[in-house]
C-alpha cells in the first residue's frame, strides 16, 4: 500500500500545468479529513476536521493540541483512533495501523521556525522541495517562488543572515514548492514583529487565492484568525468544534 | 635516522582513518536513528576496542584473521600471502582501535541535530537517505570531523594491537610508537626521545583541532 500510495497521491490534479502556478485545485471537495485522537502524554486531542480551498483558522489557547492536530496530519505523528485522509486517499488508520510516510503526503509545512537548512542557500532550500524535473528546472521554479513571495533578491543569500521575517518567506515558498495537496501552517508567524506579521498575512492571503491551496493555520492570535479565516474551527478542553463560516464575531468583539 | 616508521605510521594511519570513518559514522548513525533488536549488543561490541587490553584485542584479531582462520585462508588464496604481518595488518589494527572513538563522537553529534530540521525535511519529500545525507549528517559536520580527527590521532598512536597482529618487523611493519619501543629496548635514546617528541606533537596539534572543532558546534546551536 504504502508504493502505491504515492502514485496514488501525488497527482494534484489535471489543472495544474507543471511550470505554472496555476490553481492547484479549484474545486471545493474536501481536501483533509481528519478525524481521530491523538495523545501527548496525559493529554489527548479530539479531532474531528476537514479542509476545504481557503483558510480554516485552528484557534484556541496553547496546548489545546493544535499543533498535535498538524503533526498528526502531516505524518510526523501516529493517531491513536481514527483515521486521516488526503484528498479522499487514507493515508492514516489507526485501526489497521496504516501510516503513510510524511515524505510520500506531500503537504507544505510551515513551523513557528522557518527550519531552513543553515548550509545551503536559499535557492537551494527552495530547489530541494520541487519534486519533479531536471536539477535546473528545479531552480528555475525555485526562483519563480522566491519571486512570487517577493524575495528574489534573497536566491543566493545564507539563511542565517536573513530576518524572521524573510525566513518566512523563504519557508513558506519552500512548502509551496512541492505543489501540495493542502498547507498546514504551525504559528508560522507568531515570533516576528507586528508590523511583519501584517505583511505577512496580506502575502499568505495573496498566496493561497492565486495558487487555492487549502489551508490549515494554527494561531492563537486573535487578530490573525479574524484577519484570515475563511471557516474557523475552535479546540475547547481537547476537542475541536465543528466549523463555522468566517470568524466568530464574539470572539473579535473582545 | 631511519624515518621509515614515521612514512608508514602516516600511511597507515591515513588509510585506516578512512575506514574507521566509513564504518564509524555509519554505525553512529544506526545507533542514534534505528531501532532494531540487538541494538545494545552491537553498540557494547563496537564499543569493546576502548576498553579491551589491545593485546587481548590483537590476540583476538590475530584467530580472526591469522593463517588457519578462515578468512586468513581466503586471504592467502587470493592474494599469494598472510595477512598478519603485513603493512595491511597494521592498518586492520589500526582501523579497529581508531574506529570507536569516530563512533562515539559521531554519535553525539548526530543526536545533538534538532530532530525538527529533519522532520522538515521530510515534509519536503526528501527520503531518508536524503534526510541524512543532506541534513541531518551536513548538520553535524564539525562533531563528524572532531570525531575523524581523534580517530586518526588514535590510529597513529597503535601500540598493542599492531604489534599483535603486524608484529614488528623493521622496514616493513614497525610503525612510529613499536619504534619508540624497540628504540628503548636497543638503548637508543636518542632516536627514542626524537620519536616520541614527534608523536607527542602530533597528537597535540590534533586535539587543539578537536576541541576548536567542538566549541564551534556549541556555540553554532541555536
Amino acid at each position: 500500500m504504502n508504493a502505491s500510495g504515492e502514485a496514488e497521491v501525488n497527482p494534484v490534479g489535471p489543472d495544474v500545468e507543471s511550470t505554472g502556478l496555476g490553481p492547484l485545485s479549484e474545486d471545493s471537495s474536501v481536501a483533509i479529513e481528519a478525524q481521530f485522537s491523538v495523545r501527548a502524554g496525559e493529554f489527548t486531542a479530539q479531532v474531528d476536521i476537514g479542509a476545504k480551498s481557503g483558510i480554516t483558522v485552528l484557534f484556541g489557547p496553547s496546548g489545546a493540541g493544535k499543533s498535535l492536530t498538524l503533526a498528526t496530519i502531516a505524518g510526523l505523528r501516529r493517531p491513536s483512533t481514527g483515521t486521516v485522509r488526503i484528498n479522499d486517499c487514507l493515508v492514516a488508520d489507526a485501526s489497521t495501523g496504516f501510516h503513510m510516510r510524511t515524505q510520500d503526503r506531500n503537504l507544505g509545512v510551515v513551523f513557528q521556525d522557518s527550519l531552513l537548512l543553515p548550509h545551503r542557500n536559499v535557492r537551494d532550500n527552495v530547489a530541494l522541495a520541487v519534486r519533479q524535473g531536471t536539477r535546473a528546472e528545479r531552480r528555475n521554479y525555485a526562483d519563480e517562488l522566491l519571486h512570487r513571495v517577493g524575495a528574489s533578491k534573497l536566491s543566493h543569500a545564507a539563511p542565517a543572515r536573513l530576518s524572521g521575517g524573510e525566513r518566512q518567506r523563504i519557508a513558506l515558498a519552500r512548502a509551496l514548492a512541492g505543489k501540495p495537496h493542502a498547507l498546514l501552517l504551525d504559528e508560522p508567524f507568531s515570533s516576528l514583529d507586528y508590523t511583519t506579521r501584517r505583511t505577512l498575512r496580506e502575502l499568505l492571503r495573496h498566496l493561497v487565492d492565486s495558487t487555492g491551496v487549502p489551508t490549515l493555520l494554527v494561531t492563537h492570535d486573535l487578530d490573525e484568525a479574524a484577519q484570515l479565516a475563511d471557516r474557523t474551527v475552535m479546540y475547547l478542553d481537547g476537542s475541536t468544534s465543528p466549523a463555522q463560516p468566517g470568524f466568530p464575531s464574539q470572539l473579535t468583539g473582545w | 635516522m631511519d624515518w621509515f616508521p614515521l612514512w608508514l605510521s602516516l600511511r597507515v594511519a591515513a588509510t585506516s582513518t578512512v575506514f574507521a570513518a566509513i564504518i564509524g559514522i555509519t554505525l553512529a548513525y544506526l545507533l542514534a536513528k534505528g531501532k532494531f533488536p540487538g541494538r545494545g549488543i552491537l553498540e557494547a561490541i563496537a564499543t569493546l576496542p576502548i576498553v579491551l587490553p589491545p593485546t587481548v584485542l590483537g590476540y583476538y584479531l590475530l584467530v580472526t584473521l591469522g593463517v588457519r582462520s578462515p578468512i586468513g585462508r581466503a586471504w592467502q588464496s587470493a592474494f599469494g600471502h598472510t595477512l598478519v604481518f603485513t603493512p595491511t595488518a597494521a592498518i586492520v589494527a589500526a582501523s579497529v582501535s581508531a574506529m570507536p572513538f569516530v563512533l562515539r563522537t559521531a554519535r553525539a553529534a548526530i543526536e545533538a541535530v534538532d530532530p525538527r530540521f529533519e522532520q522538515a525535511a521530510r515534509t519536503i519529500g526528501l527520503s531518508e537517505w536524503r534526510v541524512a545525507a543532506q541534513v541531518t549528517l551536513p548538520l553535524a559536520r564539525r562533531g563528524l570531523l572532531a570525531g575523524i580527527a581523534l580517530g586518526f590521532a588514535r590510529a597513529l598512536g597503535d601500540f598493542g594491537v599492531t604489534v599483535m597482529l603486524a608484529g614488528n618487523i623493521p622496514g616493513r611493519t614497525q610503525t612510529m610508537p613499536v619504534a619508540v619501543y624497540d628504540a628503548v629496548q636497543a638503548g637508543n635514546n636518542h632516536r627514542a626521545s626524537t620519536m616520541s617528541a614527534l608523536l607527542g606533537l602530533i597528537a597535540l596539534v590534533v586535539l587543539v583541532a578537536v576541541n576548536r572543532l567542538t566549541c564551534a558546534t556549541r556555540l553554532e546551536q541555536p
